[in-house]
């Protein structure tokens, strides 16, 4: 083994022993330049694979398409030498996480699901995951009609070797009823992973914090309460479930626990101003919206919180004017909305700021 | 009419045996907690009654072994026994409280049932200690039929249980198997549980939960402990910490892990509920940041969820793992505080586990935060080390940065510290919490070349040239020039990059080999980026090549040696050049081949 490739797995050996997150993926990005220096392309290969499955559970799309980019070139002139389930299993996070650039246009994000597609149908997918990636592009556009086609076809393919997990397809669906106000079905959707039935990666974390809503919604608190605290104690300690911190503090803020969504703000505000999946930091910034308005209308007009530099300054005594933050994440999460509705041409995400404000006149 | 399946219950043993057995040694473990809810029964009557539970085993030559359990239970009747396997589909959930105290005789029915993975007939011998009346004895077959008659021996109140081993199970009905498994699941059980066979007689968990005895000292305590630790799970473990908590009454020891522990690792951790064995992935009694041990604890009071890995989350349970963090923080606090070679041990495997337990509780940082060691250009220091030195702590939240920068940093003589890894930026940017005084200042490598010596006026003049061209030869790739003085001396120049210019350069080299498609979607992820990159050409002046170039007056030769030096500086950086950068070295070499030989020259 020479030296440059004994460096690689010294790398990569660190890295595994860590959990997701910035320190892991600094060091596979460099194992991935020592492994580019060797010139070793399979090396350098899958260096980027680790890379990439790391990037995806840290909540760093951006890194995951430059190096699936390379890896996709390499696959293409030599399709023999590489792992042909790889590149495709990966080409799935690549539309679901190149939805959150606003800066990537439609037309793009169409072309790579459309080539995406054609990649599945030529290896015989039953296109089972195809369609689902479909639906969720579609119901993030918020062309539903076109969304609930997408499901029923997703209804007719049988599962295959490039289907989701069972979890994922589970918390996907959720998510899919419960942004056409589902409630029931959403729960429905939830339950196996609820039930402990089925698990993966990032389950039940995600689907402890999607039932919530269905849950609330459904008037079912106590049982919601349970799973809240559940699914809080499995994504606390992990930056990039910006969504996840979302419904938790959308949750705790309309149950009236007030102690509690103040410390899930704090803590989780700076990763979500950080985090580069924007449609996930507009979830967040609706939450906290929801969360400043409510004390507003509660008349705790200044409240002592911990803020990244990024807000408005606090008064002298610490505290801050939860009015002003308020507009602050309001207008923060209209900057955002207007670009993904420019993105899309649609009016989604103005919708889901609507939504949310309803939801404020309806606590006054 | 309403007709019966008729279910041939042999079939649905095997398809059972191969799902809801998990493990075809299960059926110790069911029988044995026959006998402790037997025995439980048996004390609600009579509360001083004394249990016992006895496993023998008899191997006839020629014939395949037998097993029988005893127990000193309450005993069943005839009625009993008549209606415990009708009532087995009833119950076939456990209670939610992992106890199967809902329906006694269904339970009993249910762990009887998983005996015909092992066995092809069983037969109970019984006298109920409620009522007055003969022993019965129960003869089932796997075929679902069974036969009931009284018997005329006059036995003392409680169940027996025979089995014959099947074909092919007798790997499970050795003596060194039944043993182990009887101390596996009934190691913490309150009364004796006895193993007998030719070798002899044993009881297997004579000396109950060793956290529960009386020793004669501390030190005999821990070693007797470690022991048990060891035995348990063939682990030599740095120590032994004994937990307790009044939420939940929990007890037991936690295992200081040997080696460091992997933060991805599942937390496993063995359970046992009222002295039953119920779990040895239990992964939510203790606190995230406790993944330096590995514990056995008893529990009598929380609620197991039905896949008897966890526990329900409520606030029982929050409360329980509060006090169970406690035992562990303190076991920790007496350790510095007393014994600081032993906690330089712990801390040598298990810093991370400190550093993680610091960033998560702001007792702990006040508490552990001196201690907690950091890589740094003087090698390994502790953070009480770094603030004694004095002057600021420069840190890089990057390890990459951190090795591109740390030889150049080492050569100017000053302490850089490496705060690339999980919970080190964090907790070191949280310092002025404890110390006000301390000076703190995270670098990247941009100010960290803002360190190097500046040049004079006069050196400033002569370099002026040189980072002309410089700059125009490097502006085509994002790349600023300047001039310091630095060490190593031999090194001509430093080329150094932010993590987001880095990332910029990752984009660019995918973009030249990606197809038209994804060059399109890596554009729009530049697009994202507006703030202009931090990466540096920084020459050194104190390197003779450079003193050198400061008095060339050729534009072209200058742009030549640019070229180089830039390659020269990448390479160093390790970073893995762009066809374009390639490029550069080919007609940087060029230029000079022909400065020498003349263009035409071949």
């Amino acid at each position: 083994m020479n030296s440059i490739t004994a460096q690689v797995a010294e790398l990569h050996a660190k890295a595994s022993g860590l959990p997701h997150g910035p320190a892991q993926v600094a060091l596979l990005e460099e194992a991935v330049r020592l492994a580019d220096l060797s010139q070793d392309v399979e090396l350098a290969f899958d260096v980027r694979d680790t890379l990439m499955q790391c990037a995806c559970f840290s909540g760093r799309p951006d890194v995951l398409l430059v190096a699936f980019a390379w890896c996709l070139a390499q696959y293409d002139r030599d399709p023999q030498r590489f792992n042909s389930f790889n590149i495709l299993w990966k080409y799935k996070w690549v539309i679901s996480d190149g939805i959150s650039f606003p800066d990537l246009s439609r037309a793009r994000l169409e072309g790579l699901l459309a080539d995406m597609e054609r990649r599945f149908r030529e290896a015989g997918s039953t296109m089972d995951a195809a369609w689902r990636l479909r639906r969720e592009l579609l119901m993030h556009f918020g062309e539903w009609p076109q969304s609930r086609s997408a499901h029923a076809e997703v209804q007719k393919c049988a599962r295959d070797w490039l289907s989701d997990c069972p979890a994922c397809v589970a918390v996907n669906d959720c998510r899919y009823f419960s942004a056409q106000r589902e409630w029931t079905l959403a729960l429905e959707a939830a339950q196996p992973v609820l039930q402990k039935r089925l698990s993966c990666a990032e389950e039940p974390h995600r689907t402890l914090a999607e039932a919530l809503r269905p849950l609330l919604e459904l008037s079912r608190v106590e049982e919601a309460q349970a799973y809240q605290r559940w699914g809080y104690r499995l994504v606390r300690n992990a930056q990039h479930f910006v969504r996840e911190h979302a419904c938790h503090l959308h949750f705790l803020t309309r149950t009236g626990d007030a102690a509690a969504a103040k410390r899930v703000l704090e803590r989780h505000l700076p990763g979500a101003l950080e985090s580069v999946q924007l449609d996930e930091r507009f979830e967040f910034l609706l939450a906290a919206r929801l969360w400043a308005q409510g004390l507003v209308e509660q008349g705790k007009k200044r409240l002592k919180v911990r803020l990244p530099p990024a807000l408005p300054p606090a008064d002298d005594a610490g505290k801050s004017d939860m009015a002003e933050l308020s507009a602050w994440f309001a207008e923060q999460a209209g900057a955002l909305a207007r670009r993904f509705d420019a993105r899309n041409g649609t009016t989604a995400f103005q919708k889901r700021i609507d939504d949310t404000e309803e939801l404020i006149l309806g606590v006054r | 009419m309403t007709l019966r399946f008729q279910v041939n219950l042999r079939g649905i043993i095997d398809l059972l045996s191969n799902h809801l057995y998990s493990r075809p040694e299960v059926f110790v473990r069911e029988l044995l907690q026959n006998g402790v809810d037997a025995i439980t029964a048996r004390q609600q009557i009579a509360a001083d009654h004394a249990g016992e539970i006895t496993l023998s085993l008899t191997s006839p030559r020629g014939r395949p072994p037998t097993l029988e359990i005893t127990d000193n239970g309450v005993g069943l009747t005839a009625d009993d026994l008549h209606r415990f396997l009708a009532t087995v589909g009833e119950s076939s959930k456990r209670d939610g409280e992992g106890r199967r105290g809902g329906d006694f005789l269904g339970q009993f029915g249910i762990g009887l049932l998983s005996c015909f993975v092992v066995s092809d007939e069983i037969v109970v011998v019984t006298r109920s200690a409620r009522e007055a009346g003969p022993a019965v004895e129960w003869r089932g077959r796997g075929d679902g039929t069974y036969s009931i008659r009284a018997l005329e021996a006059d036995l003392a109140p409680g169940t027996q249980v025979f089995l014959n081993c099947r074909p092919g199970k007798e790997e499970l009905f050795r003596p060194d198997t039944i043993r182990d498994l009887a101390l596996h699941y009934g190691v913490l059980l309150p009364y004796p549980v006895r193993v007998m066979s030719q070798r002899g007689s044993v009881v297997v968990n004579e000396n109950g939960a060793p956290w529960r005895q009386e020793y004669r000292g501390e030190k005999a305590r821990k070693q007797e402990l470690l022991r048990f630790g060891k035995q348990t799970f063939g682990t030599p473990f740095l120590d032994a910490i004994e937990l307790r908590s009044r939420a939940g009454k929990v007890d037991g020891v936690a295992f200081v892990l040997p080696h460091p522990a992997n933060l991805n690792a599942r937390r496993a951790h063995r359970v046992y509920l009222r002295n039953m064995l119920l779990s040895e992935e239990a992964d939510n009694l203790l606190p995230d940041w406790a993944f330096f041990v590995k514990a056995i604890v008893n529990v009598d009071d929380l609620r197991p969820t039905a896949s008897r890995e966890s526990f329900y989350e409520d606030e029982r349970l929050e409360t329980a793992r509060g006090e169970l963090g406690d035992c562990l923080r303190d076991y920790l606090l007496r350790l510095a505080e007393q014994e600081p070679g032993r906690f330089e041990r712990f801390l040598s495997v298990h810093h991370l586990a400190l550093k993680a337990l610091a960033a998560q509780d702001d007792e702990c940082y006040r508490l552990f935060i001196d201690w907690l060691p950091f890589e740094t250009t003087r090698g390994r220091q502790t953070v009480r080390e770094l603030r004694e030195a004095g002057g600021t702590l420069r840190y890089v939240d990057d390890v990459a940065i951190y090795h591109q920068m740390e030889k150049v940093a080492a050569a100017q003589g000053f302490t850089l510290i490496n705060a690339g890894y999980v919970y080190e930026a964090e907790l070191l940017s949280r310092l002025p919490e404890v110390d006000e005084d301390v000076a703190l200042e995270r670098m990247d490598p941009a100010t960290l070349t803002q360190e190097f010596e500046e040049l004079t006026t006069d050196e400033q003049d002569r370099v002026y040239h040189l980072l002309d061209v410089a700059g125009e030869v490097l502006r085509p790739f994002h790349c600023r020039a300047e001039a310091r003085k630095f060490e190593p001396r031999d090194l001509p120049a430093l080329f150094s990059a932010g993590s987001e210019a880095r990332f910029l350069r990752s984009v660019e080299q995918s973009k030249e080999t990606a197809d038209a498609l994804f060059q399109g979607v890596l554009e729009s992820l530049e697009a994202n980026r507006t703030s202009m990159p931090g990466t540096e050409l920084v020459f050194n002046y104190r390197n003779t090549l450079i003193s050198r170039l400061t008095t060339v007056q050729s534009r072209d030769i200058l742009r030549r040696a640019v070229e180089v030096l830039y390659v020269q500086g990448l390479l160093l950086a390790q970073q893995p050049l762009t066809a374009r950068e390639l490029s550069l070295l080919t007609s940087g070499l060029t230029g000079f081949l022909d400065a020498f030989l003349g263009p035409d020259n071949p």
